[in-house]
């Protein structure tokens, strides 16, 4: 499968799973696992930050006023969708 | 002066070794020489980069893995870049502060820092893009560039 496909396939899940508005749907990252053959595709969007607290110094402060989201979709190669999580884009994993 | 998050400098540094290994790396795997070449052209000297400790240290933390001819290829690499780019030090005390550190951690918190006194922020983190843009500083945000070419 190549890049598109896993974008078009993870945000169709997202779109089915959430009906929260998001904008700037994102693929980030992508793996295949050889072991038992599935895709972990990272994807990220945004959304309006409603848990922010409201303050008047904020936008002065560079603080945006949406937050961006990560999810992990994990997909077969049959084009199935076999889990969707969410992803904790901190700390970083870094490995080869 | 442009700085440089970690991710992006790890396409660099892959590129620099061979273009052909910058996909396989979890981190950098959407990615390929297309982007290696992009940075480049960002980048009009290696003296004009500047690049914060903490981020030589996130990238040996992951490409000192190497060995055999790789690691001196590595080595080779690190060695020319940390020679002709621009080692700046912010002090973690003076970005811990910032509201951006909740969200995007000491490294990103003190690029961020640091990109506020540069003409240019090259990030393949789409969080810390969006923090810099609120701050009104101007990005070449690899993974915005990378969508686009997905969905052309």
């Amino acid at each position: 499968m190549n890049f598109q496909e896993l974008y078009t396939l993870a945000k169709s899940e997202l779109d089915s799973i959430t009906k929260v508005e998001k904008s700037d749907i994102r693929l980030e990252q992508v793996s295949f696992n050889e072991t038992d053959e599935t895709w972990e595709v990272i994807i990220s969007y945004l959304v309006e930050n409603n848990n922010q607290t409201v303050n008047p110094l904020t936008a002065l402060k560079g603080v945006p006023p949406f937050e961006r989201i990560f999810k992990k979709v994990l997909i077969d190669s049959k084009k199935g969708v076999k889990g969707f999580f969410i992803y904790e884009h901190y700390p970083k994993k870094w490995s080869l | 002066m442009v700085v440089i998050d970690s991710n992006s400098l790890t396409v660099l540094v892959l590129g620099l070794i061979d273009p052909k290994i910058i996909n396989n790396h979890s981190r950098t795997s959407i990615y390929s020489e297309e982007d290696f070449r992009a940075i480049l052209e960002f980048i009009p000297d290696f003296d004009q980069l500047l690049v914060l400790p903490n981020i030589w240290t996130e990238l040996d933390n992951l490409l000192n893995k190497y060995s055999g001819k790789r690691k001196y290829e590595y080595i080779e690499s690190l060695m020319l870049l940390t020679k002709k780019t621009t080692e700046r030090y912010i002090a973690s005390l003076d970005v811990v502060e910032n509201p951006a550190f909740f969200d995007l951690g000491l490294t990103d918190s003190a690029i961020l820092e640091l990109a506020k006194d540069c003409d240019l922020l090259i990030t393949s983190d789409s969080r810390l893009s969006d923090y810099a843009r609120a701050s009104g500083i101007l990005v070449y945000d690899m993974v915005e560039f990378r969508n686009k070419k997905l969905l052309e």
